[in-house]
């Protein structure tokens, strides 16, 4: 205490000799001399003095955001993610205009305190629309600061105004916590006091700070001392204090009579697009395999431009055009879809999907953290437009509309269970499988109308080498699926001790596909949770009959139950047949930071090459 | 005239007419560009690519200043939907400063019929633009929807440093075009690929010089027809290549302009001319300030440095510089793109482009009273013998007593404690200088200078637990790679070890990673990893089976083993570019669990070729098991005709990761 006492005293006294000043309000000398006193800076790459950000929304439904960045950097890893940055906004319905980039270094500001540089502020286009015509009035603006030099302070402030950009609604997210710890971290909304607001916290975030402005609502949410974002970091910080908001209402009903509008609206279809359409559905039958067709025409057609939704706020070009153009990004390649899909007979409807993670959880309809697909069919199935695919609709959160309208699957759990018979044959093995699934690990949205190749992959998944072939589905549906089909398999070479190696892999389309990026294995410890889309079980069955050979190895039976779920492997010869079973279950959804050695205990354990190797001798 | 003229002339028209109408038997009438979109096949003709290009002819016509004005005319043919779609938007990239674009005419062409695209819908806009901001521009414009077998034929003019298009080439110059000549006024030079990702059928490039310019000129990397035509006033050259392959991509290849086809062509007559000129259009901007000066001060002062050697003062600079001025270029305006930043502007901003950074080197040097100039090179690519502009880099030469000169490059040193990033070896350079210099080179380095030395000590459980220590330490061009690897987020040091080490062992635990200060240049560079790995060792049979711990890493990591961890094919026709050489000295010693014994220590056989070498070795001493690994790479670049040698060794050393070590309990069963 009389460490910190002094020091504090010791920074005073030589901020003292040079002053930063105050900025927007904020006494910058101040803040310095917290952080000084607050973190050991010889261990950190940066520091942020002030992160602010302020929304109004004016009488004219204007949408206006201010940013305002203090940063302390120390090293070259803080340089690079502060000194040159990258900001997008569009210049057919906006307006940038930046008020502060200096740098502190060396008691002055570089440039000169008031003066804004007139080469460090560039116009550039987004390398992602630079053969995307109908895009080109989005921008990224490069703020480029000048005198930087490790240790420095950088300040950023600037402001987009987006015409109309609150109309018909608007919303937000706002997450308090940083990628660098934060000293102060501020988040105000303004609307006009006859527009409804409604916000939803989570993780922490206090309730607002009550402030009075005449003909506005203020709300004004601050938060001092945040550690930096935990990592690995995901999509949205499941731990970090947030605000979503939004002026669509309570009720998502007005956000989804939006969306349906806007899509039936640009919905144009033309000759060409219904007779390539018509090509490709000639020998199609079922609803899924159109879905599958369209899905294909789309990607076939345009090419994926990777603009940030948010940058368009979902604007939609008509079809006509996307097609035309041979681009789209997300929104118009759902809008492409959309249209194809009502010609191929289905029945689209758009909606927003809330992300996995806690603040696309809450009730609160709106576009942020939520992804624009396609619901289709009853069971759903969901067309993703960013990758093109169809998915099971899982336990997602459906923005809008209702989530009861849409996913109406029956709740059959997501499990897997695949058995694999294999005896030997001339060249190696014959084998037979069987294939229970259901939910989310059903593999019926990628594979029907291609469930050879389906079978195929999940054949050469278990066992490298493995050719399906004679596939019979007894029941295949978005809920569950029960199939079986034949394989071969080539007997491998054998190792320098005369020995055939046998390892059974993973379950394609198993739990592990479904694991959130970033659940690393190799990690010991994480900071970060991890939201599992739901609780899932899998089992791996492999019967092999030995024949003339010896078994030299096989996997050891083990068992580990934790708070997370259960690993079990069981094996058992019994009349020449060696049976090894592996299980996984999962059995919570939401893996907290001290939970994480557990999830990984069980994954290493599906994982480990102890518990899939089979050693067998050719007598 | 007198109507028997009239009649005269009107009988050679309609006879000229009538000839040009029935060409005689056998003859081919004259290319059309719906005869050439007829005559140019499908996709099945051109090994399934998505479009062909057809025709393409540039015609430069330059002024006596030097700026030149081209006439460019193209026809492609879109042979797949996927043509269709991805050609769908034209896009002409422009620097304001130098050049300038008129696109005069697109066409699409289909059924017979030429389809003319509204040109009003061009778009003039602001480039996209990363680590160098010097406001570049490109239009770009919509094609309607494309159909299999369509044409599109565009007719561009530009002017500019080597481009434009004016019919009197040897008129006044207009005012406004004076911005477009060059930085070595009157000179022309150019680089021409006759190459591009697609196919091209015919490809010409015409070069109209007044008559008193004498053009220093070369074919390389293959033959292209040519024909030279002159009158009094002006000399033509032609260069035009039939049936031309699209590049092919392989892993690690050099530029395209060390391999495709291309014309090198220059007006300077020699490289010491180049050099001069060079010198003198940057021989104002590096100026001394005081601010300048007293920075200098401060640094030899803060490293006691201030009576040193000279070679201790520029090592001391290069550094401060490679640390401090980081690689983001504003633009300064008229000279931008030849002119290097002048100094008190870079010292102010603290960052720019390679020009500039080696701008502010110079400028220390001089306030520190060295010798010190600008100079030109060609990073990754080679430079050819002909005084044309093949440089895409800009570095710093300091002139020692003997005359000779000493290189410094502190765009590519940051973070790495040499002063000439040993990924530059082989390269050209051309020193600018008052005198004028000849180009020069980057000696060759050998693998020894730039050594991976990898230390592995490591005891094995009888439960097959592995746990130990690695060191790493590295020079010359590994210096920088090791460094790279812990210079990162702070907060992902530990995650960015345990990751790199994982395919040791999906269960490492315990990481704990120290290392040399990153910017301490006084010594090479070392990491220490300490580390367990539960499980390493599968239990077979009574005794425990494993591989060769640290090799599967090294074999993942392009960091530390760029020749191990490269997917490579199995035979190339290009170059391998690696860019530097590299020593691998691995040495893991492990011991064995109590009781246990290797009775067959595994072996691979020796590869030791041109271009590469690899030996392994394994040795039992008690419970003490000793694996040597030893792989060089041995040239930076590898033709064709080494790779088979080079990938034997390469393969080698995944035999090498792959071998299984047994540990037997109670010595042999």
């Amino acid at each position: 205490m009389i460490r910190r006492t002094l020091i504090t005293l010791l920074l005073l006294a030589s901020a003292a000799l040079a002053q930063m000043g105050t900025s927007a309000g904020h006494d910058l000398d101040a803040l310095w001399v917290r952080a000084q006193a607050d973190y050991d800076l010889s261990s950190l790459d940066a520091v942020l003095l002030l992160e602010s950000r302020e929304v109004t929304v004016t009488e004219d439904h204007d949408l206006v955001t201010r940013i305002h960045r203090i940063v302390w950097v120390g090293t070259r890893a803080g340089q690079n993610a502060h000194a040159d940055l990258r900001i997008p906004w569009n210049s057919a319905t906006s307006t940038f205009e930046v008020e502060t980039l200096r740098t502190w270094r060396d008691n002055r500001w570089w440039p000169d305190a008031e003066r804004l540089s007139d080469t460090a502020i560039v116009e550039t286009l987004p390398y992602a629309v630079r053969t995307a015509w109908d895009y080109q009035d989005l921008r990224e603006t490069m703020l480029l600061h000048d005198g930087v030099e490790a240790p420095c302070i950088m300040e950023t402030a600037y402001t987009i105004t987006e015409r109309g950009g609150a109309a018909p609604g608007a919303d937000g997210l706002f997450v308090f916590t940083q990628r660098e710890p934060s000293l102060e971290v501020e988040f105000s909304l303004r609307v006009p006091q006859d527009t409804q607001l409604d916000h939803a916290l989570g993780n922490g975030c206090p309730e607002p700070m009550a402030t009075r402005d005449v003909g506005a609502t203020h709300r004004r949410w601050a938060m001092s001392g945040l550690p930096a974002r935990s990592l690995p970091m995901v999509d949205v910080a499941d731990e970090a204090p947030w605000v979503r908001w939004s002026t669509w209402g309570r009720e998502p009903e007005g956000l989804a009579r939006h969306l349906d509008a806007l899509f039936q609206a640009n919905a144009f279809i033309q000759p060409a697009m219904s007779d390539s359409l018509a090509a490709r559905l000639r020998d199609v039958a079922t609803p899924l395999a159109k879905a599958r067709t369209v899905a294909a025409l789309v990607d076939d057609m345009t090419r994926h431009a990777h603009v940030r939704a948010f940058d368009r706020r979902f604007e939609l070009r008509d079809a006509l055009r996307v097609w035309d153009t041979g681009y789209a990004d997300d929104a118009d390649r759902a809008l492409l879809a959309y249209t194809l899909f009502r010609e191929a007979g289905l029945v689209p409807r758009a909606c927003l999907v809330g992300a996995d993670s806690a603040p696309g959880r809450d009730p609160l309809p709106g576009f942020a953290a939520a992804s624009l697909m396609l619901a289709l069919g009853h069971p759903a199935v969901l067309y993703d437009p960013a990758s093109g695919d169809l998915r099971s609709t899982g336990n997602v959160t459906f923005r809008t509309p209702p989530a009861e309208s849409l996913s109406g699957m029956p709740d059959h759990g997501h499990h897997a269970a695949l058995d694999l018979s294999l005896t030997p044959s001339e060249d190696g093995w014959r084998g037979t499988g069987a294939l229970q699934a259901s939910g989310l690990l059903n593999p019926w949205p990628d594979m029907a109308g291609a469930m050879d190749q389906g079978l195929d992959r999940i054949a050469y998944a278990v066992l490298s080498g493995a050719d399906a072939d004679d596939a019979e589905a007894e029941w295949f549906d978005a809920a569950t699926a029960v199939m079986g089909f034949s394989f071969s398999l080539n007997a491998p070479e054998p190792d320098e001790a005369d020995r055939i190696t046998l390892i059974i892999g993973d379950l394609e389309g198993g739990i592990v596909t479904h694991l959130p990026h970033g659940t690393d294995t190799w990690r010991e410890t994480r900071t970060s949770p991890i939201q599992l889309p739901t609780p899932m079980g899998q089992r791996l069955t492999v019967h092999l009959s030995l024949g003339e050979g010896t078994l030299v190895r096989a996997p050891a039976p083990r068992e580990l139950t934790n708070d997370v779920g259960r690993f079990a492997l069981a094996v058992e010869e019994t009349n020449g047949v060696l049976t090894v079973t592996r299980e996984l279950e999962l059995t919570t959804d939401t893996i907290t930071t001290e939970q994480w050695p557990q999830l990984r205990a069980l994954l290493l354990e599906e994982a480990d090459p102890a518990n899939r190797t089979i050693l067998l001798r050719e007598d | 005239m007198s109507p028997k003229v009239l009649l005269t002339t009107a009988s050679i028209l309609l006879i000229g007419t009538i000839l040009h109408a029935a060409p005689p038997p056998g003859d081919t009438p004259p290319p059309t560009p719906f005869s050439r979109l007829a005559a140019a096949g499908t996709a099945d003709d051109h090994d399934g690519a998505d479009f062909v290009v057809v025709f393409d002819e540039q015609i430069n016509h330059m002024h006596p200043t030097g700026v030149t004005y081209v006439d460019g005319t193209r026809l492609e043919k879109i042979l797949t939907a996927a043509g269709c779609r991805d050609r769908s938007v034209l896009v002409w990239p422009f620097d304001p400063q130098s050049s300038h674009v008129t696109v005069d005419e697109v066409n699409v062409l289909r059924d017979g019929e030429a389809i003319p695209v509204d040109l009003t819908y061009l778009r003039d806009l602001p480039a996209p633009q990363s680590a160098i901001y010097w406001r570049d521009r490109m239009l770009s414009l919509q094609l309607p929807r494309l159909q299999v077998g369509d044409g599109v034929e565009i007719k561009v003019s530009r002017k500019g440093y080597t481009y434009a298009l004016l019919d009197d080439a040897d008129g006044p110059l207009a005012p406004e075009d004076e911005r477009y000549i060059p930085p070595m006024p009157g000179h022309y030079f150019d680089i021409v690929l006759f190459a591009e990702s697609a196919p091209i059928l015919e490809k010409r490039y015409v070069l109209d010089l007044p008559a008193d310019k004498r053009l220093n000129v070369e074919v390389y990397n293959g033959a292209l027809q040519s024909s030279i035509r002159y009158t009094d006033e002006r000399t033509e050259y032609a260069w035009w290549g039939l049936d031309l392959p699209a590049l092919t991509h392989e892993t690690r290849q050099p530029a395209a302009s060390d391999f495709a086809t291309k014309v090198v062509m220059s007006t300077a007559a020699s490289w010491e001319d180049k050099s001069r000129w060079f010198f003198d259009v940057n021989r104002d901007q590096f100026e001394v300030t005081p601010a300048i000066q007293a920075k200098v001060e401060e640094i030899f002062a803060e490293m006691k440095l201030t009576d040193a050697s000279e070679e201790k003062r520029a090592e001391a600079l290069v550094h401060w510089v490679a640390q401090n001025i980081r690689y983001s270029g504003q633009t300064m305006g008229e000279g931008e793109g030849f002119t290097l930043h002048p100094s008190d502007m870079i010292f102010e901003q603290r960052s720019g482009v390679c020009k500039d950074i080696a701008a502010m080197l110079i400028t220390m040097m001089r306030a520190a009273g060295m010798d010190s100039y600008a100079a030109m090179t060609m990073a990754g690519s080679r430079i050819d013998d002909l005084p044309a502009d093949q440089f895409n880099h800009c570095v710093t030469a300091l002139k020692l007593d003997d005359g000779t000169f000493r290189m410094y490059d502190p765009t590519w040193v940051p973070f790495n404690n040499s002063i000439w990033s040993l990924l530059e070896t082989e390269q050209h350079y051309l020193v600018g200088t008052p005198e004028g210099e000849d180009l020069s080179r980057i000696r060759y380095s050998p693998p020894e200078e730039s050594p991976l030395t990898v230390d592995h000590r490591a005891k094995l459980n009888a439960d097959g637990a592995l746990a130990g220590r690695i060191r790493f330490d590295a020079s010359g061009a590994l210096d920088g790679r090791l460094r790279g690897l812990c210079n990162g987020r702070r907060d992902e040091l530990r995650d960015r070890w345990a990751h790199l080490l994982a395919p040791m062992g999906l269960r490492i635990e315990g990481v704990v990673v120290n290392h040399h200060p990153t910017d301490d240049f006084s010594k090479d560079m070392w990491v220490t990893v300490d580390y367990r790995v539960p499980g390493f060792a599968m239990p077979v049979d009574g005794g425990l089976e494993f591989r060769p711990p640290l090799m599967a890493a090294l074999m993942h990591d392009g960091s530390l083993f760029r020749a191990g961890a490269t997917g490579w094919e199995d035979e190339r026709d290009h170059d391998v570019l690696l860019y530097y050489t590299q020593l691998l000295e691995v040495t893991e010693v492990i011991e064995l669990p109590k009781g246990y014994e290797v009775n067959d220590p595994p072996s691979v056989d020796d590869v030791d070729e041109t271009y590469a070498a690899f030996s392994a070795n394994a040795e039992i001493k008690g419970r003490t098991l000793t694996l040597t690994t030893r792989h060089e790479s041995r040239r930076r670049q590898i033709p064709p005709d080494g790779f088979a040698g080079f990938k034997a060794s390469v393969d080698a050393a995944a035999d090498w990761a792959d071998v299984l070590v047994r540990a037997e309990k109670g010595g042999r069963r």
